[in-house]
């Protein structure tokens, strides 16, 4: 099947197996192996994307399903090469991350969450990352990085 | 059935989507969201030949409120519910049991119609449903539509009224009423992203109740002889509370499963009762 | 946080101190950009045009005889390339020799490849398809058809020692793969004078590492050899054991472990049968071949661990003094035994802990069962010993009236008493000899944590609430040997290369060797470039496991370091016309003359300093490793350039400490128990890094609480696993795990020089054993006894039931 998407600002047309799930097209497709795939089964969050803005779990959809949609990938946060997003800043800033498998999962799900809650509260935050699992860190200082990006202006 | 036979297809229209269901009847099964479909497709159950893809048709968006009824689209996600006015006007509970459904990431895709058609007795909107008495729309290019109330449509674990050649389209309830008090409750073994143990949808005015359990039984279910003691109660003290709250131990039929015991699950939607009804009485 | 520096015998940290002034300090990751932008190099990430992908057909039975097995329907699929059984790989099959033989392993069993004749667990390889693409794959793993005669299984620890069980290997009578037996003192003597003895059984069950990224192998086919990426956590050993197996010279072998998410222990063991079946495939179809391994299969395909039942006795005095303890447990293998016993001998050695025992018995076997194979995850055995031992002081305390705390005051090990010998052989077969240790000061700063804990704990019980503290104290054999090297080399460039055998799985490795050798060489921390985990690099190395890498890399990067700063100053000295003991190294260059720091640039930078004096004169250190390797003419410095490999040896382990406490509440209507607050007082020795050190706390405490009170792998009696995915194995989420509350003390080792002691495991030692007694003093009008982890709402609120 036919499938045009576009991915970071560009447009995609490439010709799919029905079976191929978004995860796969991103990462094998497009070569972008920022996304990661810890579970396949839509309880870890490290494939999480970004689809018309909001964060769905990429291994949970077929590539086909995403004819005409806009996706936003972890290479599509930062705002140019040599440079990272403020997320991303305030995630080395804090050690928010140690082995960096489920990282971009996080910064995924939580860019529109500051969009939408620009000064959230240690427990609104938790709450926020509750859909991904990072196994190294314990999380408190993914949540201190979330608080270090609230504070300097909603991570936007 | 192999992953590399499969097919997706991806119709138009409401009709383009029916005439796939009836043509290939078992052959095909609607796919929403994807986010049960996918996690079953990889376990190797529901290798459906044909997928007809449903969430972006049209005729299967609608939110709205006329002639009494409230109706939502099949494919209307959780995402949508849990921020809709209408339904913080409307259905609060099943709002509020819409933002419990898995993650956010789960909440952008997966769908309401989903959630019906996957037939979990632990699916979180279901008791909602249940307790708005809400009818379930289904519809087919013979059939044209109808409307199956919300407990008739299920008839166990993964199994519902509805025909190959159908497909959910909406669901429809009266709203609930300005005052009224609700409880939605879920009880699962981690604070996120949890499979319910038990669940309760509650509603309570004077001289009314509904309360419906989900995860402790073969579908969701209603505690009947609660809602009759709690709408005929005159005043609600503690023990009355607790009294009524322990019936739900003989409504109830949970399993025994790798989460908890059925004796702790009984026990479970007895607690979320009580816990529920002293929250909306204050006592 | 707070640092306290004591220091005991500590000479080396000294040194350490003085000169690597990065040492101690937490600069942000250099790594960190790198995995931010999804720039990582993953194993799944390899990509090669021509790769083929395979899929292992596994066993859905417990037990069972292979039969038959037909890959022709399989094979007939378009896209597939090949099929294997156990037949076509020969010899190469095995079974692997057994990785960590012992003399108490009587009956030691190693894997195979693919299973021949039997199956003894479900999710053993049977078969591997390869084929065009993984989704091909793996519709022909489903019609590789197998028929099997099932068998009954040997499922559980007591009923696989039953004397009718179902034997897992034939030859290894009541499934008992080793029986290990070690008394310190007279147990026996001791218990004739008792003034009281208590009794126990503690059972800790069965869990998943699961780290975020599965297992992964890719193997590629270059000139005569192989490129192998693999996520594994000992990259050097496992290409000398695939080297051997496969008879290809090391040097045509080149194994990579680039960036692996996550470890924590079963990533170590060599070798898994995707480790020979994939670069197998590979040389046979002269194809690059990939294996991802899928969640679900990870449950069943990686090893486990945890599962111990020990029936434990102690003998005390009237004071509270502990004169004696003897425990004899069983320790479940699960179907082979690759690491041998080296989790029950950790166990069994763990168990003493801070406390003066003298008179110490010891028993356990190591039974086979029907399950996936049991191997290290992080702490290895130490929880266990940990659970029993602190469970017990609780129960002395209980018995006698005494508070928790001064029961573990009377019984501590003093500061004065080091090296402590246990009498027991630890798992490097070297002596269980603590190094060095301050557990009263363990013991006050936790209780100054505390302060105030009590009061609010009281206030919430007066209003009715279930809320209770529970603590546990711990010692750990860390930093094992045999050895790690580095290999430091200054670039004419002035960048600094680091190669280390080891890999890292987020240890932050790119930062910590980094700041190790950017200090001796007085360069800035972004000049070091860090290589970890590639045998082209550096071929000698044994891994990143036992909270080891910081002790053995660490401190040979200072090693080497410190021997090419010593060439440096040689070779600057003759350049500059000095001695090179006038020679200083710092802001990248050598520098000769005045006073130290004198005429320093602001910022150190690299041009030479404005207005200097004549005496100053400086080199970039890039100039000197340059001038060190002339292209004509003689070499005056022995050996070109400033480089250096050196390694560090050790010959025993070093011995972190630590006291955590928690604050735990349980729902009264539902059982559900919270963690409010957790308190963790640690003492790793010198700290390279305090920032990665209390990330590792972090991770640890929340995998800690995770075992505690969410993670339990559950088997049917027919050996089936029923918790496949992570909604049904629940590994802590954000909202599970409290906001952690750290302290320190620094009580280094005497024997490395840096005086590090390790803290990798360090987090999740004792959780067990602090949520058990919280939980038992929030429930304490029920007088509930938790006596077997991890334990759900369920569970609770069937023992507030009684």
């Amino acid at each position: 099947m036919k499938v045009t998407v576009a991915v970071n600002g560009t447009y995609y047309t490439r010709e799919v197996e029905p079976r191929l799930l978004l995860s796969d097209f991103l990462r094998h497709e497009l070569g972008l192996t920022g996304t990661h795939v810890g579970c396949e089964h839509g309880v870890c969050g490290a494939c999480t994307v970004l689809v018309d803005g909001q964060a769905v779990r990429s291994c949970l959809t077929f590539a086909v399903q995403m004819d005409g949609a806009a996706v936003t990938t972890v290479e599509g946060l930062t705002p140019a090469e040599g440079e990272l997003h403020p997320l991303q800043e305030a995630f080395r800033e804090a050690h928010g991350l140690q082995c960096g498998f489920c990282t971009a999962g996080f910064l995924m799900t939580l860019v529109p969450y500051l969009a939408e809650h620009p000064n959230p509260s240690e427990a609104e935050i938790r709450e926020a990352l509750s859909g991904n699992i990072c196994r190294c860190t314990g999380y408190q200082n993914i949540v201190k990085a979330v608080q270090l990006a609230a504070a300097k202006g909603g991570g936007r | 059935m192999l992953l590399s036979e499969m097919k997706v297809v991806a119709p138009g229209s409401l009709t383009e989507a029916l005439r796939w269901l009836e043509e290939h009847q078992d052959r095909a099964r609607p796919l929403a969201g994807a986010t049960d479909a996918m996690v079953r497709v990889k376990e190797g159950q529901w290798r459906s030949p044909i997928w007809v893809e449903i969430r972006r048709l049209p005729e299967l968006q609608r939110m709205d409120q006329a002639d009494g009824w409230v109706t939502v689209g099949a494919a209307v996600t959780y995402g949508r519910l849990l921020r809709s006015e209408l339904m913080a006007q409307t259905a609060p509970l099943l709002a509020a049991a819409a933002r419990d459904v898995g993650s956010v990431q789960i909440q952008a895709m997966g769908t309401l119609g989903g959630n019906l058609g996957t037939a979990s007795p632990a699916g979180d909107t279901i008791p909602p449903l249940f307790a708005l008495e809400a009818e379930v729309g289904l519809c087919s290019r013979g059939g044209g539509e109808r409307w199956v109330p919300v407990e008739s449509f299920f008839l166990g674990p993964g199994r519902t009224v509805r025909r190959p050649d159908e497909l959910i389209t909406a669901v429809r309830f009266a709203p609930q009423a300005p005052g009224e008090r609700w409880k939605w409750q879920k009880l699962g073994l981690r604070g996120a992203q949890a499979i319910s143990m038990v669940s309760l949808a509650l509603r309570l005015q004077p001289g009314f109740a509904r309360v419906a359990f989900g995860a402790v039984g073969p579908t969701v279910l209603r505690a009947r002889k609660c809602e009759a003691w709690l709408s005929q109660a005159e005043a609600f003290d503690l023990a009355t509370v607790r009294s009524i709250a322990q019936m739900a131990w003989k409504e109830v039929a949970p399993i025994s499963d790798v989460r908890a015991s059925a004796a702790y699950r009984q026990q479970m939607a007895c607690a979320l009762l009580e816990r529920g009804l002293r929250e909306v009485l204050a006592v | 946080m707070s640092v306290d520096v004591r220091e005991r015998r500590g000479e080396g940290a000294e040194a350490a101190r003085s000169r690597g002034a990065l040492i101690g300090q937490s600069p942000r990751r250099l790594e960190d950009a790198r995995l931010l932008t999804g720039r990582g190099l993953f194993v799944d990430d390899v990509q090669r045009p021509d790769m083929l992908h395979a899929a292992v057909v596994r066993s859905p039975h417990a037990h069972a005889r292979i039969q038959g097995i037909d890959v022709s329907a399989a094979l007939a699929l378009p896209g597939v390339v090949a099929v294997y059984t156990a037949a076509d790989l020969g010899h190469l099959n095995g079974p692997f020799s057994v990785l960590i033989p012992h003399d108490d392993l009587q009956h030691g069993r190693g894997l195979s490849a693919l299973a021949v004749e039997k199956v003894r667990h479900v999710g053993e390889a049977v078969a591997l398809v390869v084929a065009s693409d993984r989704y091909i794959a793996e519709d022909a793993a489903d019609m590789v058809a197998v028929e099997y005669e099932p068998l009954p299984a040997a499922v559980g620890l007591e009923a696989a020692v039953a004397p009718d069980a179902p034997l897992v290997h034939d030859g290894v009578p009541s499934n008992v793969a080793g029986h290990y037996v070690r008394n310190v003192g007279d147990y026996e003597a001791v218990r004739r004078q008792a003034h009281l003895i208590l009794k126990e059984r503690f059972r800790v069950d069965r869990g998943a590492a699961s780290p975020m990224e599965t297992r992964g192998v890719v193997a590629i086919p270059e000139g005569r050899g192989l490129t192998m990426y693999v996520s594994t956590q000992a990259p050097v050993a496992l290409r000398a054991w695939l080297a051997a197996w496969f008879d290809l010279p090391e040097m045509e072998l080149r194994l990579i472990a680039p960036d692996v998410g996550g470890g924590f222990g079963p990533k170590v063991m060599m070798m898994y049968p995707e480790e020979v079946l994939v670069p197998f495939a590979a040389m046979r179809l002269k194809r690059p071949v990939k294996w991802i391994e899928d969640r679900r299969e990870h449950f069943v395909a990686t090893t486990h661990e945890r599962e111990q039942v020990h029936d434990v006795e102690v003998v005390v005095g009237a004071d509270g003094t502990l004169l004696g303890l003897k425990t004899n447990f069983l320790y479940d293998s699960g179907a082979y035994s690759p690491y041998g016993i080296q989790i029950p001998i950790i166990s069994a050695t763990t168990l003493p802990g801070p406390y003066r025992l003298r008179n110490y018995s010891v028993e356990f076997r190591a039974v086979y069962t029907n399950t996936p194979t049991v191997a290290v995850y992080r702490g290895a055995g130490r929880p266990h010993g940990v659970f029993v031992m602190e469970r017990m002081m609780d129960r002395i305390a209980e018995a006698l009236g005494l508070a928790p705390m001064e029961v573990r005051r009377r019984n501590f090990i003093q500061p004065d008493q080091f090296p402590w010998d246990t009498g027991l052989i630890y798992q490097d077969w070297a002596p269980c000899k603590y190094d060095s240790g301050d557990y009263p000061a363990l013991a006050d700063r936790l209780e100054r944590m505390l302060v105030g804990v009590a009061d609010e704990v009281a206030q919430a019980r007066a209003a009715g609430r279930l809320v209770g503290v529970g603590m546990g104290f711990y010692v750990e054999g860390a930093g094992p040997g045999p050895y790690e090297g580095v290999r430091v080399r200054v670039e004419p460039s002035g960048k600094v290369q680091v190669a280390t055998g080891v890999g890292t799985q987020g240890q932050s490795h790119f930062t910590t060797l980094a700041q190790v050798v950017a200090g001796e060489l007085g360069v800035a921390l972004d000049q070091v470039h860090v290589v970890t985990g590639d045998t082209a690099a550096m071929g000698w190395g044994i891994g990143t496991f036992a909270s080891r890498a910081a002790v053995l890399v660490g401190n040979a990067a200072y090693l080497a370091a410190q021997a090419v700063a010593e060439k440096a100053r040689t070779v600057a000295a003759a350049l500059l016309e000095c001695t090179p003991s006038e020679v200083e190294l710092r802001g990248g260059r050598a520098w000769v003359g005045g006073p130290a720091g004198a005429g320093e640039p602001a910022g150190a930078g690299g041009s030479a300093p404005a207005g200097a004096r004549e005496t100053v004169r400086s080199l970039p250190l890039g100039e000197v490793a340059r001038r060190a390797n002339p292209l004509r003419g003689t070499l005056a410095f022995g050996e070109p350039g400033l480089e250096a490999t050196k390694f560090f040896s050790p010959q025993q382990s070093t011995f972190p400490s630590g006291a955590h406490a928690a604050v735990v509440e349980v729902d009264r209507g539902t059982g559900f128990a919270k963690v409010l607050r957790y308190f963790v007082v640690h003492d790793c020795g010198t700290m390279i890094n305090p920032m990665v050190v209390e990330g590792q706390i972090h991770g640890g405490v929340a995998q800690g609480l995770g075992g505690a009170l969410l993670e339990k792998l559950v088997f049917d009696e027919e050996g089936q696993l029923l918790t496949t995915t992570f909604a049904d194995y629940l590994l802590p989420l954000a909202t599970d795990i409290p906001a952690i509350e750290t302290d320190h003390i620094t009580t280094t080792s005497p024997l490395n020089p840096l005086g590090i002691k390790g803290a990798g495991e360090a987090g999740v030692i004792p959780c067990h054993a602090v949520v058990a007694a919280a939980l038992e003093d929030a429930l304490r009008e029920w007088q509930v006894r938790i006596s077997e982890m991890p334990i759900n709402p369920c569970r609770i609120w069937e023992l507030m039931q009684r």
